[in-house]
C-alpha cells in the first residue's frame, strides 16, 4: 500500500519538477490571458463600424430635398458617402472596396403610393463574409422599415391637419342633417333634397380623410361608418324620389349616431401623435439579471477564456504526457519497474490537476483584482468545476496521448481540440445556432460545459447546473478509462 | 548450459530452454538454452542485431517468447509479481531518463518507481550517486550532463533498489575505455556482493572480465564458454605458441616443428615479420620446453623468443564468426546446444 503511494507521487514529483523548469511556459500560462483579455477590453468596443454608403438616385434627383431628407434619416448605422446618379461608377468604387453598399433608389417617388406594388431600394454588396452579409441584409431591412415609418408619419402629420378641416365638415353635415329631419315635415321637401346632395359630399371629404389615416382599429370603423352614411343617404334620396321620405326618420337617427362616432374619431386623430397613429409599438428593454454590475464583453469573456486556457493546457499537458514517455523510452524502464499503469496516470493527473489548480487560481484572481472582472458566486462551487473540467480534459488529451505516435501528432491533436472548442463550444458562437446532431460535438468539448458553469457562477451567482455537472463528470469518467485501457495496452509487455 | 569449465554449484538464476521470438517470418531469438549461475558475471556478446537485447527483454519479461521454457529467479517473466520485479535491475540500452530533471532528480524517481521509502532513500542514493562517481553533477540536468556520465547515471538508477539481478544491455556502448574500466570494476564489486550480473556488450576484448560468455550471431546462440574457453575454440581447441627465430633460420625451424608429434601445424601470422611463427599445440605451457630442447639439437637456429600466444579476443572474436558463418548455422547450434 506504501510503496503504490510512493509509486504515484514519484510521478506526480517527477511531472511537477518538469514543469517548474519550464517558467516560460507557467509565466506564458498566466499572463497570456491576461494579455489577451486587457488588449480585448481596450480594443473591443462591440459596435459594428458603420456601412459606407453610396445612394444611386434616377437622374435630376440628385438635388432633391425629399432624397437628402431621406439620406439624412438612413440610420446611424450607414454613413453616406454621397448622392450620384451614376450607378456604374457606383458599383466600381463598391467592387474596389471603398464603400461597403451602393443602394440604388427607386425612380418616381411622388408616385410610390399609387403604385399596385411595392417600390423596391435595390441594395448591392461585395461581400464573402456570410456574418457580414447577415448583418447587412438585417441593417437594411431595418433602414427601409424606418424610411417606410418615416414617409408614414409625413402622411399622418397631414392627416391630423386635415382632421381640422373634417371637424367643419362634420359640423356641416349635422346641420344638413337636421335640414334634412325638419324637411321631411314639408311636402315636397327641396330644401332637404339638396341638404342630403350636401352632406353626401361632406361625408365623402371626411372619408378620404380618414382612409388615409386608416391605420388604427377606430379610423377603420368610422371608414365603415362613412361609408354606411353614404348608403343611407343615397337610400334617402331615393325614398324622396318614391315620395316615401316620411318612413325614413329611422335612418335619419342611424346617420345621425353614426356621424357622432365619426367625429369622435375625427377628434381623436386630432390630439393622437402621428408617431403614435404610426407606430403604437415601441419596445422597452429591461435585463432582469439579477446582477450589481454593468455587463460588459470583457466580463462576459472572461468565464470563457479561463475555461479555454484550462481545457488547452490540461489536454496539451496530457496530450504530450504519455507519448514523451513512448518517445523517451521510459515505457521500457517501467515495463520492466514494478509499477502498474494506473499507478502511472494516477500520478499523472495528479500533478496537472494540481498545476491546472494553481493556473486556474491565479487567473481568477487576476481577473477579479486586476481586471475587475465580477465573481458573484460561490468559489467552493467554483472550484469543483474547475477539478471536473481539469480532469475532463486530461482524459482528453491522456486519450490524444494514448492515440498519438509522435508529439508532432498529438499537438496537432491538441490544437484540432483547441479549434473545435472556438467554434462548438459556445464560446463565441450560440449553441442554438447549431443544428443538434453537430450540438453533440460541442456537448462532448468540456469546455463548453467549463463556459456555462463558470458564467453561472462568476457572473449570475448561480450554482452550476446539474447538467454541467453531470457532463463534465461523464467525460472526465469516459476518457480516464479509455485513456488508460489504451496506455495499460501500451505498457503490456509483448 | 554452464560453461564447461566452470564448476558450478550455484543455483542457477537464469535458465532458459529452446526460446524462441518470432515477428511474424522475422526470427530474433533461434532456439536459445543457456544457464546463469547466481553470483556471476554473464556477458552476452555477438555483433550489432543478433539478439542480445530480444534476449535481454524476454529475460526482463518485456517480451513474451514465442516459444520454450523461460525461468529468471525461479519465475516466468511474463507473470513477475511486484516482489520478483523489486528483485531485478534493468539497464538499458539507450538513455530512457528524463532530461529537464536533474540527476538527483532522476535517480529519485526511479528509487520511487521502486518504492523506496523516503528515510532510507536519501543514503542509499549518495551511496550509489558515490559509486558511479557523479555527486558533483547531482544538481546538473540531465540533458547537461555528458554520454558517459548519463550511462552511469542509469547504472546507478539500475542499482538503486539494489537488485539480486542486474540486467545490463550495453552499458560500455560509446563510453571512454578508462570509464569502461570503472564500470567493469563496479561490475566485480557487485559480484562480490553476491549479485548476478547479465552484461550485453560489443566490445569484444570485455569477455574477459566474465565470468562466462553466451557468443550469439544473427539470433543463434553459438557457444557458451568461459573467456580462455573461447580462445581455445577459436583455434580448435588448441593453444598456440609464438616462436622468434632469426629470420634466416625460419625456413629451418619450421621443418624441424612440423616432423615433432605434438605440433599440430606452423603458419607465420598475418602482418609480422619474417622470423616469427605460430605452432599449435595441445598444451602451450608443457610444449615450451620440448619445442625449445628439440630446436636445440640444430645449432644452426638462432632462437631469440618463446612463449604462449594469447590472442586479443577481438581477433578470437572474428576468427569464430568467420567460422560460424562457414559452417551451417543449423548444425553450429546444435553442436552448441548438445555438447
Amino acid at each position: 500500500m506504501l510503496k503504490g503511494i510512493i509509486r504515484i507521487l514519484s510521478f506526480y514529483a517527477k511531472e511537477l519538477a518538469e514543469i517548474r523548469r519550464q517558467p516560460r511556459l507557467v509565466m506564458s500560462l498566466v499572463l497570456g490571458p491576461f494579455l489577451i483579455l486587457a488588449l480585448f477590453g481596450l480594443g473591443y468596443s462591440g459596435e459594428q463600424p458603420k456601412l459606407r454608403t453610396i445612394v444611386v438616385v434616377p437622374p435630376g434627383l440628385e438635388n432633391d430635398e425629399r432624397i437628402t431628407n431621406m439620406t439624412a434619416n438612413l440610420g446611424p448605422s450607414f454613413e453616406v458617402l454621397g448622392i450620384t446618379t451614376n450607378a456604374d461608377e457606383a458599383r466600381m468604387r463598391l467592387a474596389r472596396g471603398e464603400a461597403d453598399i451602393v443602394e440604388v433608389m427607386p425612380g418616381g417617388v411622388d408616385e410610390i403610393f399609387t403604385r399596385t406594388e411595392q417600390s423596391p431600394i435595390t441594395v448591392l454588396y461585395n461581400e464573402i463574409d456570410p456574418l457580414q452579409e447577415q448583418w447587412i441584409q438585417y441593417l437594411t431591412y431595418v433602414q427601409v422599415k424606418e424610411l417606410n415609418s418615416a414617409l408614414l408619419v409625413n402622411i399622418a402629420s397631414g392627416t391630423r391637419e386635415q382632421a381640422g378641416s373634417m371637424t367643419g365638415y362634420l359640423a356641416d353635415a349635422r346641420r344638413q342633417l337636421q335640414t334634412i329631419q325638419s324637411g321631411l315635415r314639408v311636402a315636397g321637401g327641396e330644401q332637404a333634397r339638396t341638404a342630403i346632395q350636401r352632406l353626401r359630399a361632406n361625408s365623402g371629404l371626411i372619408l378620404a380623410s380618414l382612409v388615409l389615416s386608416g391605420q388604427s382599429g377606430e379610423g377603420q370603423q368610422a371608414q365603415q361608418d362613412l361609408q354606411q352614411i353614404q348608403n343611407d343617404l343615397q337610400a334617402l334620396e331615393a325614398a324622396m324620389e318614391n315620395g316615401q321620405i316620411q318612413e325614413q326618420e329611422e335612418r335619419i337617427a342611424s346617420i345621425n349616431a353614426r356621424l357622432a362616432e365619426v367625429e369622435q374619431v375625427a377628434t381623436q386623430l386630432r390630439t393622437v401623435p402621428p408617431e403614435v397613429l404610426v407606430s403604437p409599438l415601441i419596445t422597452q428593454p429591461q435585463n432582469i439579471a439579477q446582477t450589481n454590475y454593468t455587463p460588459s464583453y470583457i466580463t462576459f469573456y472572461s468565464p470563457g477564456v479561463v475555461a479555454l486556457l484550462l481545457q488547452h493546457m490540461a489536454v496539451t499537458l496530457g496530450a504530450l504526457s504519455l507519448v514523451r514517455e513512448n518517445l523517451l523510452g521510459s515505457v521500457e524502464l517501467f515495463r520492466v519497474a514494478p509499477v502498474g499503469s494506473m499507478q502511472i496516470m494516477m500520478g499523472k493527473y495528479l500533478a496537472y490537476t494540481l498545476f491546472a489548480s494553481f493556473i486556474a487560481a491565479i487567473l481568477t484572481l487576476g481577473l477579479y483584482y486586476g481586471l475587475g472582472v465580477p465573481f458573484v458566486g460561490n468559489p467552493y462551487w467554483y472550484a469543483l468545476v474547475v477539478l471536473l473540467l481539469t480532469w475532463a480534459s486530461l482524459g482528453l488529451g491522456f486519450l490524444i496521448s494514448s492515440l498519438s505516435q509522435s508529439e508532432s501528432q498529438a499537438v496537432q491533436l491538441s490544437m484540432i481540440a483547441l479549434l473545435g472548442s472556438v467554434f462548438f463550444s459556445g464560446f463565441f458562437l450560440p449553441l442554438a445556432n447549431f443544428i443538434a446532431q453537430v450540438r453533440g460535438v460541442a456537448y462532448a468539448l468540456p469546455v463548453t460545459h467549463g463556459v456555462q458553469g463558470f458564467q453561472d457562477i462568476m457572473l449570475r451567482g448561480q450554482l452550476p447546473s446539474d447538467q454541467t455537472l453531470a457532463w463534465l463528470s461523464g467525460i472526465a469518467l469516459v476518457c480516464f478509462v479509455l485513456a488508460w485501457q489504451l496506455w495499460r495496452r501500451n505498457l503490456k509487455r509483448r | 548450459m554452464a560453461g564447461r569449465d566452470t564448476v558450478n554449484l550455484r543455483p542457477n538464476v537464469i535458465e532458459m530452454r529452446n526460446v524462441y521470438k518470432q515477428w511474424g517470418e522475422k526470427v530474433g531469438v533461434h532456439d536459445m538454452s543457456l544457464d546463469v549461475p547466481q553470483g556471476n558475471i554473464f556477458g552476452l556478446v555477438g555483433p550489432s542485431g543478433c539478439g542480445k537485447t530480444t534476449t535481454i527483454r524476454m529475460l526482463t519479461g518485456v517480451y513474451a517468447p514465442t516459444k520454450g521454457d523461460l525461468r529468471v529467479l525461479g519465475a516466468t517473466p511474463q507473470t513477475f509479481d511486484k516482489r520478483a520485479r523489486e528483485r531485478i535491475g534493468y539497464m538499458p540500452q539507450l538513455f530512457v531518463l528524463y532530461p529537464t530533471l536533474t540527476v538527483w532528480e532522476n535517480l529519485n524517481f526511479v528509487a520511487s518507481l521502486y518504492g523506496l521509502g523516503w528515510f532510507r532513500r536519501r543514503k542509499r542514493l549518495e551511496e550509489l550517486l558515490e559509486f558511479v562517481e557523479l555527486t558533483p553533477a547531482r544538481n546538473t540536468l540531465a540533458e547537461k550532463i555528458s554520454g558517459g556520465m548519463k550511462r552511469r547515471l542509469e547504472l546507478a538508477c539500475s542499482l538503486v533498489h539494489q537488485p539480486q539481478l542486474l540486467f545490463a544491455d550495453e552499458p560500455t556502448a560509446g563510453v571512454d575505455p578508462v570509464l569502461r574500466g570503472k564500470f567493469w570494476d563496479g561490475f566485480r564489486r557487485l559480484k562480490t556482493e553476491g549479485r548476478t550480473l547479465l552484461v550485453t556488450t560489443q566490445y569484444v576484448s570485455e569477455v574477459e572480465y566474465c565470468d562466462q560468455v553466451a557468443v550469439m550471431r544473427a539470433g543463434r546462440l553459438l557457444m557458451v564458454e568461459t573467456p580462455e574457453g573461447l580462445r581455445r575454440r577459436a583455434f580448435g581447441g588448441r593453444e598456440v605458441i609464438e616462436l622468434h627465430v632469426d629470420a634466416e633460420d625460419e625456413r629451418n625451424a619450421r621443418a624441424i616443428l612440423r616432423q615433432l608429434p605434438f605440433v599440430d601445424d606452423v603458419r607465420r601470422p598475418h602482418n609480422q615479420p619474417v622470423g616469427t611463427l605460430h605452432i599449435f599445440v595441445d598444451n602451450a605451457g608443457a610444449r615450451i620446453p620440448e619445442m625449445i630442447q628439440q630446436l636445440g639439437t640444430d645449432n644452426s637456429i638462432d632462437m631469440r623468443n618463446a612463449q604462449e600466444f594469447k590472442p586479443p579476443f577481438d581477433d578470437v572474436f572474428i576468427i569464430l564468426m568467420e567460422q560460424a558463418a562457414a559452417d551451417d548455422p543449423e548444425s553450429v547450434v546444435e553442436e552448441v546446444v548438445n555438447a
